[in-house]
């Protein structure tokens, strides 16, 4: 069985007062890591990273190293117990430090407790946001982030820290609205929005995501971030601690539909996914001779509608309806998986760093796949229900299940990863490694289960 | 018993920086067979993780080891120092351990160690008997540090490429001049290399091991057309022999800086699969390398041949014959001596045999 020697090594980069008095300067400190947490979230939410480190390398007043930004390194020494932390390999975060904190008691405890932000909290925090840095129609996308970044206290060295993925160009924001829109030159944001969120708005309207990762602004395309290419395997009796799974009926077969207000026509553009009438829209039963009206179907579909402002192309709040309805959609199956394993196999065989693993990667989860499997085999309904009772299910489980069978095979192992925390802890005795990963089901626009 | 000859000292590291020896009969005891006198293990701090369903074995996460703390025992007694000595000795070891500093212990060459005394417990039997226990915790092992060394110093990659550029530099200089001078641009371009590259540096070396594979097709090729034309120069195919033994000798420089090379680079990669890909390409460049001074000691051969075959004419050489009159009677001066010397590979001095055929160059 594998046996790995995780290592943590974080470096703080502290601001100190240069020769004219101001904080140019700065020191940076290698420190030793007692215990980290690194949780990686979604895209609207900062990562974060908590470390306990050891007092003699941070028990500083805590606001001397306040404005400080953090690199977590974490990896696997060698046979030789020798680990070199290496940028491209093992720097796992780079953040802001948002709470230092040190603690003493009688007991001759001593630790520094820090919380490093990624920075996506700069953005965040920039509550409500100048009307100065808010982009202009005129504004391809990396033109808007260098606006957002010169308005966004912390934020001014990112200016340039953005990279674009799965396009040639940074497309025009304007190109997403009609033409008479773009004579009001500002993108319309709601008021006491946030500068992420309108960095999200922008990147949104031109049918992109847009994410941290590290210390640089990534702008890809749905399509492009949400591809499964040879995800790693975690599989049930082999190399997962523990699993858990859900449903969440709330979604279930319910469409989304898009508003956005245009102020200067005074009209409201509407897009819905999936369209009125479809299959895949529970709703009330309609009467025979209404069933060709369609304001009477859309009445009866079951619908979650959102405000969205700024788009009055009708094909781009259409697009942004499916990017809703298929992020919404993906949360009518979430789960939680634990393992200790610092590496994975993937589908074709080959090597995954798990500690790499982000929101929105692919990762098969195979909890009883050998079941499904078996049970698809076996030719008859008594047949596949006494096999789930000799596998120790009752009878009314195994019959819905053996009932189920042509479903349960269907039903795809593949999901996307909501969130990641990767916890690390050494002590006298040992310590502990285990990563856990959220995840929901995988649905493609289509509604379809992906393949 | 106590370990006569060999004593325990304790020495500071920080503050007052104060030495603690305990000889002969103060120093910590044992009983043999029964007790020893320190126990100086080594455990592992890891975690195992048993995964459900799985049952071939757990998972394995190593943070590294911890050392037993150590528990020494002895006496101190007015016996072995005279009257006074315990107390004083317990008095001494007291402020010691006071002092709270970190330490370093050692045993002679038996144990050696670094770590913190937590405590010092002396029991007094009597006004001259005080027998003592001491704590220690045990930061690091010297001798199990110093052994868990790799077999050779674990080098940076700096600290190779450092090494290659000194090794390629000294070799700069003892290039002989090449028709191509490919090779020193080659050798600018290492010589120039940023410190993080040592991998490229390798690289590069097998790109110099082609370029001279080059050099000698080249060489090959102009001893066949010599041999062809039948009309190079005595001095030209001389020439060529003489650049074929220099190139052989810069091939047999670079073969050693590239072996040293390659045992200091590969000790800085720690994957099994990249040590794997990276001796591979040494033996390769290894095997180039030994078919390269095959392909010259041809070129060499051939260039002898012509030579020879240049040299038909000969002459038996008759009783009292020296190699002035030789070239006197050949030539029609003695200074040609010496080319009759070198052509006929004699050492210098020797005198020509009575009866053996000696060429005659041109």
């Amino acid at each position: 069985m594998p046996l790995y020697r995780p290592r943590v090594l974080a470096l703080l980069q502290v601001p100190v007062k240069s020769d004219d008095g101001d904080l140019s300067d700065s020191v940076t400190l290698p420190v030793r890591v007692q215990s980290c947490r690194l949780s990686y979230n979604d895209h609207n939410r900062a990562d974060t990273a908590t470390l306990t480190l050891d007092w003699q390398d941070a028990g500083t007043d805590p606001r001397y190293i306040a404005g400080a930004i953090g690199k977590v390194y974490i990896g696997n020494a060698d046979h030789y117990d020798v680990w070199e932390p290496d940028d491209e390999r093992d720097l796992r975060f780079i953040g802001r430090m948002s709470k230092p904190s040190r603690h003493a008691d009688e007991e001759g405890a001593m630790v520094v407790e820090v919380e490093l932000l990624d920075y996506t909290s700069f953005f965040l925090l920039a509550k409500p946001f100048a009307s100065d840095g808010v982009p202009g129609y005129d504004q391809t996308l990396d033109a808007a982030w260098r606006r957002i970044c010169e308005n966004v206290p912390g934020a001014e060295g990112l200016a340039d820290s953005i990279k674009l993925r799965g396009l040639d160009n940074f497309p025009l924001i304007g190109d997403a609205v009609a033409e008479r829109f773009r004579k009001l030159k500002k993108v319309a944001v709601n008021s006491g929005s946030d500068a992420w969120a309108i960095w999200q708005q922008c990147v949104g309207m031109c049918g992109l995501v847009s994410f941290f990762e590290l210390d640089t602004c990534i702008v890809t395309t749905v399509t492009d971030y949400y591809t499964a290419v040879d995800p790693p395997v975690l599989v049930w009796g082999r190399n997962i601690s523990s699993v858990s799974e859900e449903r969440n009926n709330d979604f279930d077969r319910k469409g989304v539909g898009i508003t956005s207000f245009d102020p200067e026509t005074g009209k409201t553009l509407e897009a819905l996914w999936p369209p009125v009438g479809d299959k895949r829209v529970k709703g009330k039963r309609v009467a025979a001779k209404k069933r060709n009206d369609a304001d009477a179907l859309r009445q009866a579909e079951k619908r979650d509608y959102f405000q969205y402002s700024g788009i009055t192309d009708p094909q781009k709040l259409l697009d942004l309806a499916k990017r809703v309805y298929e992020e919404r959609a993906r949360q009518e199956m979430t789960g939680t998986v634990r393992t200790a394993e610092m590496r994975l196999a993937t589908v074709s065989g080959s090597d995954f760093d798990l500690l790499s693993l982000r929101s929105g990667d692919v990762l098969r989860v195979e909890f009883d796949a050998e079941d499904r499997q078996t049970i698809a085999n076996l030719p008859s309904e008594q047949d596949r229900i006494d096999y789930l009772k000799g596998r120790g299910y009752s009878e009314d489980i195994a019959k819905i299940m053996a009932r189920n069978v042509g479903d349960l095979t269907e039903l795809d192992a593949s999901f996307y990863v909501k969130g990641v925390d990767i916890e690390i802890e050494s002590d006298a005795d040992g310590g502990s490694f285990s990563i856990e990963v959220q995840y929901c089901n995988r649905i493609l626009l289509s509604g379809d289960a992906a393949p | 018993m106590a370990a006569q000859g060999k004593p325990w000292k304790f020495e500071q590291l920080a503050g007052a920086r104060l030495v603690l020896e305990l000889t002969g009969w103060s120093a910590p005891m044992g009983r043999p067979r029964q007790e020893p006198v320190v126990r100086d293990g080594v455990s592992v701090r890891k975690a195992e993780t048993y995964y459900p369903g799985n049952e071939d074995g757990p998972t394995r996460h190593i943070f590294g080891r911890k050392y037993t703390p150590w528990e020494l025992r002895g006496r101190f007694r007015d016996r072995a120092g005279g009257k006074g000595f315990a107390k004083l000795k317990t008095e001494e070891v007291k402020r010691f351990v006071s002092a709270s500093q970190q330490v370093r212990i050692s045993w002679g060459d038996i144990v050696s160690a670094q770590g913190f005394i937590d405590e010092f417990d002396p029991g007094r039997e009597s006004e001259g008997e005080v027998e003592w226990v001491m704590r220690i915790s045990i930061d690091v092992d010297l001798f199990d540090k110093k052994q868990r060394k790799p077999p050779k110093p674990l080098v940076s990659t700096e600290f190779v490429q450092k090494l290659i550029a000194q090794e390629l530099q000294s070799l700069y200089g003892a290039l002989p001049p090449m028709p191509s001078t490919d090779i020193f641009t080659a050798l600018d371009e290492i010589l120039n290399l940023p410190a993080n590259v040592a991998g490229q540096v390798l690289e590069k070396l097998d790109s110099i091991v082609s370029i001279v594979t080059g050099t000698v097709g080249q060489f090959q090729e102009a001893a066949s057309n010599l041999n062809n034309v039948e009309k190079a120069t005595f001095a030209q195919l001389n020439r060529l022999v003489n650049v074929s033994v220099q190139v052989r000798g810069t091939l047999a420089a670079l073969d050693a800086v590239y072996t040293n090379t390659t045992v200091d680079a590969a000790l800085t990669r720690d994957r099994a699969l990249e040590n794997a890909k990276f001796w591979t390409g040494q033996s390769s460049a290894a095997a180039a390398i030994r078919e390269m001074q095959s392909l010259l000691a041809g070129v060499e051969r051939s260039a002898q041949l012509a030579i020879r075959g240049r040299g038909a004419t000969s002459r038996v050489v008759r009783g009292g014959d020296t190699w002035e009159q030789i070239a006197t009677k050949h030539y029609g001066a003695p200074d040609r001596a010496n080319s009759l010397i070198d052509a006929n590979g004699v050492q210098p001095g020797a005198q020509p045999i009575a009866g053996h055929t000696v060429i005659l160059p041109p």
